[in-house]
């Protein structure tokens, strides 16, 4: 699904990647993790294409990541961190015009259907400022789904989220079907909950890890702890 | 086309649109009543006049800012990043915001001074044609200042950066621009008027303030010297389309080769 | 039989040759031939072909269509008698020639003593001509030229040549050459007319002793152009938005002793021009929101400005072609009243401000030397390019007034920046947690 080789990006001198090898297979659901400053923003942008990559390769599909071809972009499906969306607007017309920017004409009925899916169909006529950050957070979650990529990339997803509002969303990512889940997270029974690997950036190194391989390798306890 | 009525719905709910407008209503009113003393005939031209030197201290800032800040909050709110991983470019994602910018800010303008127009019926002789000059050259200048605004919005990567940009623009079109050319003037001759004249007429003032003089007859060039005839190489209306098109495009691509997409240093 | 077919023959002969038209030419002329002196023709709706020659004493009144239309040969109307009487008339058609030695109009007026009134003027070289013809009233007209564009191809809304004790008055003219051309014309009066879209609205040479009274003169290239004329009275006229790139409300060339009091220079490129012309008098004038209050060439002498308003101008006065220390700009000890741009004290409540006003600017130069200055004078940048150059440059005194009068400002601007300042203080005080989250993060409470 998603196959990186010897991507290296820097910013000045300091390399912030250095030379990243990463294999992401289809249905896996694979945590990037790392310090703060690590580099997990400049990776998850240069796989979006935000980032120019002066060195090394990434395919996404089998497709490669750059200008020429943008095939790529419609396998993909991206939720940032602290997003607001448009406040003034409702739920529904947010999505409407995501959809909008996607296809010509938005899909209600697909819309009903994903609104449903994060329990937001009954507040889809309340201006977007007046949501709580779950919901905010699940109607982002709605956005991504709606476009039915195969790749959701999504940079902390239930960061700043209150517990009870973090398991709704968990419990959204959990039901996916057939979706390949590259998720950036700090939070670790996140990680133990729903994913099935992990992608560990160190001093601008990647390693891959099943979850229960980066459990133990970084003392952290087991799954079932 | 969804763009539009996005922006629309956004800033019809929102304060600063109206903030904006409500000012420029506000300058109106004010001016009406001041004209009120003035002939029937001739007063309208005197207060389309009056009304376009007021305005203009306010309508290039306040184009300014919306363009600017409508273009950050889309950083900012992190629905740019969004678009982009969408849609094609960052260029073809600037034409649709700024059609919608263009749409949101000049439609309730205009809807004013078509209402102010009936205000006007009950005061003075109109114009007609006069009028629809002014209320052209208030286009004009709005399309240039937001764009401009749009490019400050898309290379800035903060508010206070925003404010800083905006004001030293503001600053140097009614400022500085025409400083730098007094300060040439006494050199300007028959060889190098028409460099000079060229300069003058790229600030969007000063052709917007030209051409609405010359169409509504109010600015006459009778008994043109050589020099002068030779300073205005061509028609005023021509002069205000070359600043238009020359702002709207360095702007436009000003904008999507120095667009910084995150919005914070 | 044969009558019958004989009437009918020369019935279809009128009908062919179109006789009607013919018919009224010389119906009127003839008509008027045939009147006897003082008569009073009473015109129908229609059209009466010219040019027609008034060699009597007559009345001739139209009704709300009567139109007299020239032949474009020569002069539509002329009047060669005294005591006519012209009313309520349309006139247009008249020779539009240049070329010709005589200069042709729709009505020319060649005697003395005549009326013409209510008489609409379309397409004729002069609208109204006086040729050594004096002691006319020339009242409520309206002249049409082609515009303001045309110098060449048309001639003046009134011209007035060796003519002399003539009123005009209330007469509306826009587009011709000129509004009112005097020529060699003395002790004329004009009054409440208005003129516009012309080059100069009123122009005098050569004409002495003229009074012209509450006229208006508004988008001409210059509102009253007074050359080689002296002892005239200007009164209570307003000079207003004759605004081009050599405009001037009321331009001064070699005139003398002329009386200059209570008009209204309002919105013109220069409210006045002054050039090598001697002890004019300007008194109770205001000169507002001019580009250049009051143009003053060195080359006149003895002007004395008192008691006047010149305010809201970009520049207020400028003295150009070197400095002259012999114009006064106060006389009796009253001198103008300058406005906020020279704020001053007036402790003793006198309306004598405490100190002389001396204005010095180094812009005289740039005004002299570049004609293209005048581009600039809208611009906000002058001012900052006259204070910088006071440094850099010689600055000239434009003038000084030693006895600058102060005015009452009117509290009609205080009250509404009282008012405004009253609700920003209130927004501020009360409204501060609202504009917070309005201007705060995109309306998301914080």
């Amino acid at each position: 699904m998603i196959k990186v080789t010897n991507l290296q990006q820097s910013f000045g001198t300091k390399n912030v990647l250095d030379s990243i090898h990463l294999d992401i297979h289809a249905n896996e659901i694979c945590a990037l993790v790392g310090r703060n400053g690590a580099g997990k923003s400049t990776f998850i942008n240069s796989l979006l294409g935000l980032l120019p990559v002066k060195q090394g390769e990434i395919l996404i599909n089998g497709m490669a990541v750059n200008k020429k071809n943008e095939e790529w972009k419609k396998a993909i499906a991206y939720l940032p961190e602290k997003f607001m969306l448009y406040p003034m607007l409702t739920g529904l017309e947010n999505m409407t015009f995501f959809a909008e920017a996607v296809t010509k004409t938005a899909d209600q009925k697909r819309i009903e259907q994903v609104l449903r899916s994060v329990s937001l169909w009954d507040d889809r006529n309340e201006q977007v400022k007046k949501y709580s950050k779950g919901m905010l957070q699940r109607l982002g979650l709605a956005i991504t789904l709606y476009q039915d990529s195969s790749l959701l990339i999504l940079d902390e997803p239930t960061s700043g989220i209150d517990p009870l509002g973090r398991k709704e969303i968990l419990e959204v990512l959990g039901s996916l079907q057939d979706k390949t889940i590259l998720l950036s997270s700090h939070h670790l029974d996140e990680i133990k909950q729903i994913c099935t690997h992990v992608a560990y950036l160190d001093n601008g190194k990647m390693e891959k890890y099943t979850v229960e391989e980066f459990l133990q390798t970084h003392h952290l306890g087991g799954i079932s702890s | 086309m969804h763009y539009i009525w996005k922006e629309w719905k956004e800033n019809i709910r929102g304060k600063g649109l109206w903030l904006s407008l409500s000012i420029i209503v506000l300058i109106s009113i004010a001016i009406l009543f001041r004209s009120s003393a003035l002939s029937f005939d001739k007063g309208f031209y005197v207060l389309l006049i009056n009304l376009f030197d007021t305005i203009i201290y306010f309508i290039p800032i306040l184009c300014l800012f919306i363009g600017a800040f409508s273009i950050f909050q889309e950083k900012e709110q992190k629905t740019l990043i969004m678009l982009l991983t969408k849609t094609d470019h960052f260029g073809s994602f600037l034409i649709k915001k700024c059609l919608g910018l263009y749409t949101v800010v000049l439609v309730p303008l205009i809807t004013w001074f078509f209402i102010y127009l009936l205000l006007l019926k009950f005061t003075f002789q109109l114009n007609l044609k006069s009028y629809f000059i002014f209320v052209a050259a208030i286009v004009c200048m709005s399309l240039v200042f937001l764009q401009i605004g749009a490019a400050i919005g898309s290379f800035s990567r903060s508010r206070m950066q925003i404010i800083g940009y905006t004001i030293f623009v503001w600053f140097y079109f009614f400022f500085l621009h025409d400083f730098i050319l007094l300060s040439f003037l006494p050199d300007v001759t028959h060889e190098n008027v028409k460099l000079f004249s060229s300069f003058y007429f790229l600030n969007p003032l000063q052709a917007v303030r030209m051409f609405l003089e010359t169409g509504t007859g109010v600015y006459s060039f009778g008994h043109m010297s050589r020099l002068l005839q030779a300073f205005m190489w061509t028609k005023p209306v021509f002069f205000l389309l070359g600043n238009l098109l020359f702002w709207l495009i360095t702007s436009f691509f000003t904008a999507v080769i120095f667009n910084r997409k995150e919005g914070y240093e | 039989m044969k009558k019958l077919t004989l009437l009918s023959f020369i019935f279809s002969l009128f009908l062919v040759m179109s006789p009607e038209k013919k018919l009224a030419a010389e119906n009127l002329q003839a008509t008027i031939d045939s009147l006897k002196e003082g008569a009073v023709l009473r015109l129908e709706n229609k059209t009466y072909q010219g040019n027609i020659v008034i060699n009597k004493p007559l009345t001739i009144i139209g009704s709300n269509h009567t139109v007299i239309k020239g032949d474009g040969t020569g002069n539509v109307i002329s009047i060669k008698a005294p005591y006519v009487t012209l009313r309520q008339l349309t006139v247009t058609h008249g020779s539009m020639n240049r070329n010709s030695a005589e200069e042709y109009a729709a009505i020319k007026i060649y005697t003395n003593n005549n009326v013409v009134e209510h008489i609409n003027i379309r397409d004729s070289f002069h609208g109204i001509y006086l040729s050594q013809a004096h002691d006319n009233t020339i009242r409520s007209n309206h002249i049409k030229g082609l515009g303001k564009g045309e110098i060449a191809a048309q001639g003046n809304g009134i011209h007035v040549y060796y003519a002399n004790n003539n009123l005009l008055e209330k007469n509306t003219i826009e587009g011709t050459r000129d509004g009112m051309f005097f020529e060699y014309a003395n002790n004329n009066h004009s009054y409440e007319n208005n003129i516009s879209h012309t080059r100069y609205g009123l122009h005098y040479m050569y004409s002495d002793e003229n009074i012209f009274k509450k006229n208006t003169f508004t988008m001409n290239t210059g509102g009253a152009a007074i050359m080689n004329s002296n002892h005239l009275k200007l009164e209570d006229n307003q000079f207003v938005v004759n605004y081009g790139n050599q405009s001037f409300g009321l331009l001064l060339l070699q005139a003398n002793d002329n009386y200059i009091a209570n008009n209204t220079f309002y919105m013109n490129q220069r409210g006045m021009y002054i050039d090598q012309a001697t002890r004019n008098e300007f008194r109770h004038n205001k000169i507002i929101q001019n580009q250049i209050g009051i143009e003053l060439w060195a080359s006149s002498n003895e002007q004395v400005f008192t008691l006047n308003q010149i305010t809201e101008n970009t520049i207020p006065a400028v003295t150009l072609g070197g400095t002259n220390d012999n114009n006064s700009w106060s006389q009796d000890g009253k001198g103008n009243d300058w406005g906020s741009t020279f704020p001053i004290t007036d402790l003793d409540q006198d309306s004598i401000g405490d100190f002389p006003i001396t204005y010095q600017s180094s812009l005289y130069q740039l005004i002299e030397d570049q004609e293209l200055s005048y581009l600039f004078l809208k611009s906000p940048a002058l001012k900052i390019y006259e204070k910088m150059n006071a440094v850099l440059k010689k600055e000239a005194v434009m003038f000084h007034d030693p006895h600058p009068i102060t005015v009452a400002n009117g509290t009609h601007a205080k009250a509404i920046f009282l008012i405004a300042g009253l609700l920003v203080v209130g927004i501020l005080l009360k409204g501060r947690h609202r504009l917070c989250i309005i201007f705060g993060r995109n309306g998301r409470k914080i």
